[in-house]
């Protein structure tokens, strides 16, 4: 009954472990890390024409909406299992050339404040996927898994047809990567967390 | 057979219109002892790298898609003559692409230099001639008609041989607009027909071990067919023919099987001038309203359903369409769905969910994008209630 009991731990423990090691998969991995840059450049694509006045109000709000829910809980209360506490949401470092503080908002208020941008225009242009750098996913509990994700995001302000801002800053989104067994295998989702900046610098 | 969805038969409305259609015939012996599980590896690799790609480079030309995809149980002599006798052209400009990959064998006293196709049976009677299938589609009045055989040349059957070197390649669902230009001047900068085989006559067709698609088993010439499709973008050109593309297939398979099997080709075409891009409509309210207005007992088949789903979803991603049409016909489309339905992104190499969504998010994703040039619905659940499960495949932009 000892040997038989033993032979099962052992099983079941062996198979935890081959399981929860899915995404060393070289296959997987790589289309994973593929759907977590998709992810991010929607992201950039939303934020972009969240701020582009060639849309009304109404329409730069659609793209509002759209971006939240490429993150995680859509931008609202979640449990950060790295924190290992409740938050508010996820949040967005925001960085100027004539600061040198970064100020961490909440995601949701970031939308909001592109949106309503007091610029006469805005062009926000970011690395295309090819040049995006993805890390290598890190287990932080036992179905999920966090990776990131870096570009650059160029922005310029007008007013007026003149541009008054320019800046050029380097950002780092963390990919959540849930995994959930099902009869029909492993299946993944992938969400946003937060961004941050990492440097900010004058763009010519 | 399933009912048709009340706005799907608004698709049907609208695609009454007889837009140009790109017709894809696949007939892949996947249930076959001894090359069956390589030939499904050669569907999926076909169907991941090579037609999704050339429906996404033609989806901005107003092309739309028609699948018959023969495979399993289905594939027979008999299937493959009626696909391909009742295959329609709808417009001058339509394309059809014939794609076998199966058992093949020759008569000893056939003129012609192509191969005849097993089409998964053992009758020798019963076997379908490459050059035969070439003729017939000639005949239907396309703009454009592709006939590959992927199969043996002789007696042979096929066997599994030693492992030639690549580096890997997972699939990418990214493409570039050279890449995009590339296809689009492919299948339609020139007019015509085209055949080719995988082996000349005598010879057999090989099954490896393919090093870039994860040391699968399956044939070497859609491997590398497919594998040239991946690499379009470095090469040193702004324009592609079927004669280059086929002819670069035929020397590098004569050389990595050291002259064992050399791909043959014909082409008969003229040029023509490439068409500029058309943006494809989300369908209006008033048609939808129309549409279900309408007796929907309608039955469709699921290539169909298929195809109709991708042209929506595809219209729905197109940015030259108003931001406010496709938010509003998102949101519309969103109660074809079930409660609890959900929407599950597939890899492009295989069948590995990346990604879940339920149906508002997915919907909300595609009518905000200009990321994604084209979605394939892979398959399909439905229900009384709506469609419960989907299943898709993206291909983004790269740049």
């Amino acid at each position: 009954m000892k040997r038989i009991a033993l032979l099962l731990i052992s099983v079941l423990a062996l198979t935890t472990m081959l399981s929860a090691q899915d995404l060393n998969s070289p296959k997987v991995k790589s289309q994973i890390q593929i759907r977590a840059t998709q992810k991010v450049d929607q992201l950039n694509s939303n934020i972009s024409s969240m701020a582009d006045k060639d849309y009304n109000r109404d329409e730069r709000m659609y793209f509002a909406k759209a971006a939240k829910k490429l993150f995680i809980a859509n931008c609202e209360d979640f449990y950060d299992y790295e924190a290992r506490k409740n938050v508010k949401g996820v949040t967005m470092e925001v960085t100027s050339r004539y600061r040198k503080s970064v100020n961490k908002i909440l995601m949701r208020n970031y939308f909001t404040h592109m949106v309503d941008l007091k610029y006469t225009d805005v062009e926000i242009t970011s690395s295309d996927i090819a040049s995006m750098k993805v890390s290598n996913p890190q287990r932080i509990s036992e179905n999920t898994f966090v990776c990131t994700v870096q570009f650059d995001q160029a922005f310029v302000g007008y007013r007026d047809g003149r541009a008054v801002y320019k800046d050029i800053t380097t950002k780092r989104v963390k990919c959540y990567i849930d995994i959930e067994r099902t009869e029909a295998g492993d299946e993944y989702i992938v969400r946003l967390g937060n961004t941050s900046a990492i440097a900010t610098k004058p763009y010519n | 057979m399933k009912k048709i969805l009340g706005l799907l038969l608004s698709i049907f409305i609208l695609g009454a219109a007889q837009a140009q259609t790109i017709h894809w015939l696949t007939f892949i012996d996947t249930t076959d002892k001894n090359v069956g599980s390589c030939d499904v590896m050669g569907r999926n690799i076909l169907y991941g790298h090579f037609i999704n790609e050339v429906n996404a480079s033609l989806a901005p030309m107003g092309y739309k898609v028609s699948t018959h995809d023969i495979c399993g149980t289905a594939l027979s002599p008999e299937r493959c003559k009626k696909e391909v006798e009742s295959l329609k052209v709808t417009s001058p400009d339509d394309i059809i692409v014939f794609y076998y990959i199966g058992h093949g064998v020759r008569a000893f006293q056939d003129e012609t230099p192509y191969p005849q196709m097993w089409m998964g049976q053992v009758n020798p009677n019963k076997c379908i001639p490459l050059q035969w299938v070439f003729n017939q589609l000639k005949s239907k009045g396309a703009r454009l008609n592709v006939t590959i055989g992927m199969c043996c040349n002789n007696e042979d059957y096929v066997s599994a041989k030693t492992h030639p070197t690549f580096s890997v390649n997972y699939a990418s669902p990214q493409m570039s607009g050279k890449k995009i230009k590339l296809i689009q001047d492919l299948f339609l900068g020139a007019k015509g027909n085209v055949i080719a085989t995988s082996a000349s006559p005598k010879q057999t067709s090989g099954a490896y071990n393919i090093p870039w698609y994860n040391d699968n088993v399956l044939d070497i010439y859609t491997a590398t067919l497919c594998d040239i499709f991946d690499e379009l973008e470095k090469i040193n050109t702004n324009s592609i023919t079927w004669d280059v593309l086929l002819t670069a297939m035929s020397r590098k398979i004569d050389y990595m099987t050291d002259g064992e099997q050399t791909p043959i080709h014909n082409t008969f075409l003229a040029s023509a001038a490439v068409p500029s891009e058309k943006t494809p409509e989300v369908p209006r309210e008033e048609t939808v309203k129309k549409a279900k207005d309408v007796e929907n007992d309608e039955e469709v088949d699921d290539s169909n359903l298929k195809d109709s789903l991708s042209e929506i979803f595809t219209a729905l991603v197109n940015p030259n369409n108003p931001i406010a049409k496709r938010v509003e016909f998102a949101k519309l489309f969103e109660k074809e769905f079930a409660d609890k339905a959900v929407v599950r992104n597939i890899s492009q190499d295989g069948n590995i969910v990346v990604d879940k969504e339920d149906p508002e998010t997915f919907l909300g994703r595609l009518a905000t994008t200009n990321r994604i040039l084209y979605v394939e619905v892979v398959d399909i659940q439905l229900s009384e209630n709506g469609i419960e499960k989907l299943y898709v495949r993206e291909i983004h932009h790269k740049q």
